[in-house]
């Protein structure tokens, strides 16, 4: 005999899939631990192809910046050293990160957020935000 | 400007403490319980026997003491429970605890950051592993 009883799901439980399924965030606050744990609520250990723009991406929190995620003028951060908002991962795993593969940021701002990762994206990282500070100077 | 993501969230309010005894604590809720107390440090606590639960990196500043805890699952190296901030002073995005007690608690899903000399302190308090 078949059980077709189904539990009725939650208001949290169904914001939470309904924000895991969406692909494009655009004007909105994003609370990034929770944008996390509602992905590994759904089974998905990092955050894959999403488009933010002109968005607000709030910690505490520390993104590993994964393959085919890219910044395009964005504010990451208060920072008057770049470093400082920079993380170097001392194991070939890393723990207690939100990881973000395929996703892209445009003219989004980072509020409370460290990037970590490979070290060629880290000194990409911190090329990047010395060329904006320098271009910023000089407007 | 919307904002979407913090409404739905129904936590029980962890309080201000200063002890917690075997609470589940999920770090970025404490540390907005915090901010909202008007400190971006989370100072002065007791957590005994307490659950905390990431994502997150800690940066124990000064006078964090952690006694019997189970950092984590560090997957065979303690390395992997650890981040160098690159920056020498300051850093952003990882929590910060000052003068805090942590016995007999577990973590999941965190990370660990701090002066090189604490990591290395960490890595072989977990397990032996090799400073960098």
């Amino acid at each position: 005999m078949n059980d077709t009883t189904q539990t009725p799901m939650s208001a949290e439980e169904k914001f939470g899939r309904e924000l895991v399924a969406r692909t494009t965030f655009e004007k909105e606050a994003v609370w990034l631990p929770s944008l996390a744990v509602h992905h590994m609520n759904a089974g998905q250990t990092f955050i894959e192809g999403k488009t933010f723009t002109e968005c607000l991406i709030e910690g505490p929190a520390v993104m590993a910046v994964m393959n085919g995620t890219h910044f395009d003028t964005c504010n990451m951060g208060v920072a008057e050293n770049p470093k400082t908002l920079l993380l170097d991962p001392r194991g070939d795993m890393i723990a207690g990160v939100i990881g973000m593969s395929n996703c892209q940021f445009i003219r989004c701002r980072f509020v409370q957020v460290a990037f970590t990762g490979a070290r060629e994206m880290l000194d990409g990282v911190e090329k990047d935000l010395l060329g904006a500070r320098g271009a910023a100077a000089q407007a | 400007m919307t904002d979407v993501a913090p409404a739905p969230l129904t936590l029980e309010p962890l309080g201000a403490g200063p002890t917690y005894a075997s609470v589940n604590i999920w770090l970025p809720q404490l540390y907005i319980e915090s901010l909202r107390a008007g400190s971006q440090v989370i100072e002065n606590r007791r957590f005994e026997g307490c659950l905390f639960e990431g994502p997150a990196v800690i940066l124990p500043i000064e006078g964090c003491q952690f006694d019997g805890c189970d950092l984590g699952d560090a997957k065979g190296d303690p390395r992997s429970l650890m981040l160098a901030p690159l920056g020498a002073n300051r850093v952003v995005g990882p929590i910060a605890f000052k003068n805090c007690q942590f016995i007999n608690c577990r973590f999941v899903g965190v990370g660990f950051t701090g002066a090189a000399a604490f990591l290395d302190d960490m890595a072989q308090a977990i397990g032996g592993g090799a400073p960098q």
